[in-house]
């Protein structure tokens, strides 16, 4: 299940793309397995088709899944890599709830721990 | 060689009625929707209660167009008798058209203009393809097919044995009988005699072909029934989600029961004429050669062995859907009605809370 925020700094598309791309590498979505239609996930998210279909265009070209004329929108095979399983992130999500955390509050400590374990990021230019 | 086949159709009978019940058939198990609808707080409530609302409208604006269709139905039957039972034999393809046109643009909302919590702003979304097999029951694809293959064939099959009656209309059975003798003066029967005769009413391409027009029509408002069923919006609010299926399957149940319904009472009437028309052409009266005839007694009627088992066997069957579609006509007011019950007023119940 994938949730759309209208708050969140990022856009739908975005939102959609990001969260369909952690579920795939994280094996939650495995490999074949066939996507919603464009227009269904678009009516149950309450946003256009034409964003949908362009976080599924971004996931094809990412080469997370591809999508044929009659077999719809399916995962590619071997996406899946070595990042934190969903379940450590449900856990860490429901000993937030349970310690009455925020959403904001446990990305902050994400934000934080993340900074702290991967100071200089890997992708960040590297200027001289 | 008779009795053999009349044995493998009961067996078949029986067997076909077994597998019906252990399909689930026969045998439905429904959820109340009320009770999903009472999931979640009070905006979820009142959202839900919409959706009843507006199903419980949709299900008797069906009923009153099933009603209308049968009223309307035996109205121009005896407006125009000469169409020989014309209007009466698309009757039921023919309601279930106007209910499955109802079921097929009368949407259900699915947004509504109380949203006001938190979880109304987020909106969530399955990753699983909502397919139309998806709700309803199992065999809710699968049988109607089935039945819709079988009653077209066979009308094809009439339509292609069928003859036409004195007015040109493609409905009666021609065949060929060796049902004559040859007399001489003093009455003893000299030889046998082939005559051609036809027997109607028959299901030819008279009634065929607009009952066949018909069920297609409603096959494909059927489809796109269950379609928008599957493909709708689901509700906001992640508590509304196993009203939302109960919903869906609620109404995946009652398109696949009422047009299984349908078919067996649009088959079954043209195979019990068939029948009829088909054991009328292969009964003639027996004469044997050297035998004297007295005209004063009716002669001694037989049946030929292959129309015989036919005629049977086709009635057999048609029995069986009768059963079946009278099992799933009862079935279907309690599933529409399960959207009937009285909803309980949120406000008052805020109030009294």
């Amino acid at each position: 299940m994938i949730t759309l925020d209208p708050g969140h700094p990022s856009g739908p598309a975005e939102q959609i793309r990001g969260q369909l791309t952690a579920l795939i590498q994280s094996g939650e979505l495995v490999a074949d397995l066939k996507l919603p239609p464009v227009r269904q996930l678009a009516g149950d998210l309450r946003v256009a088709p034409g964003t949908v279909a362009k976080a599924y265009k971004d996931l094809e070209e990412a080469g997370l899944v591809r999508t044929g004329r009659a077999n719809g929108t399916r995962v590619n095979p071997g996406m899946e890599r070595g990042v934190p399983a969903l379940k450590e992130v449900q856990r860490l999500v429901t000993a937030a709830r349970t310690a009455g955390m925020s959403l904001a509050e446990v990305q902050g400590l994400v934000a934080i721990t993340w900074n702290a374990l991967n100071p200089v990021p890997t992708d960040a230019p590297r200027g001289s | 060689m008779v009795n053999a086949a009349v044995l493998v159709v009961l067996i078949g009978f029986v067997v076909a009625l077994v597998t019906l019940v252990r399909r689930g058939v026969l045998t439905q198990r429904r959820v109340d929707l009320v009770s999903f609808a009472r999931a979640g707080g009070a905006t979820e409530q009142d959202n839900a209660y919409e959706v009843l609302r507006s199903l419980r409208a949709r299900n008797l604006a069906a009923v009153a167009a099933v009603v209308t269709g049968g009223c309307a139905a035996v109205a121009l039957q005896s407006k125009f008798p000469d169409t020989a039972g014309l209007a009466l034999a698309l009757a039921p393809a023919g309601i279930w058209v106007l209910a499955a046109s109802i079921f097929a643009f009368w949407r259900l909302p699915h947004e509504f203009t109380v949203s006001s919590t938190d979880s109304f702003e987020q909106s969530t979304a399955e990753l699983v393809p909502r397919t139309v097999s998806r709700f309803g029951p199992a065999w809710g694809i699968m049988l109607p097919a089935a039945l819709l293959a079988t009653t077209l064939l066979g009308l094809v099959a009439a339509g292609l044995a069928s003859g036409a009656d004195a007015q040109g209309r493609y409905r009666n059975l021609p065949y060929v009988s060796s049902g004559g003798a040859e007399l001489d003066s003093t009455m003893v029967v000299t030889g046998l005699q082939l005559g051609e005769g036809s027997v109607g009413p028959f299901p030819g391409w008279y009634y065929g072909m607009p009952v066949m027009a018909l069920l297609l029509v409603g096959t494909v408002l059927g489809l796109l029934a269950l379609s928008s069923n599957a493909r709708r919006p689901r509700l906001r609010g992640v508590d509304l989600h196993g009203f939302d299926d109960a919903v869906r399957t609620n109404v995946g149940y009652v398109i696949s029961t009422g047009f299984s319904a349908m078919l067996c009472f649009q088959a079954a009437p043209m195979m019990l004429i068939a029948a009829s028309a088909i054991n009328s052409s292969g009964t003639h009266p027996v004469y044997t050669i050297g035998e004297a005839i007295d005209e004063t007694v009716v002669p001694s009627l037989g049946i030929d062995p292959v129309a015989g088992a036919l005629s049977m066997g086709i009635s057999v069957a048609a029995i069986l859907l009768l059963i079946i579609g009278t099992t799933l006509l009862v079935r279907l007011p309690g599933w529409m009605g399960s959207a009937l019950k009285p909803l309980r007023l949120p406000a008052a119940e805020s109030a009294g809370t």
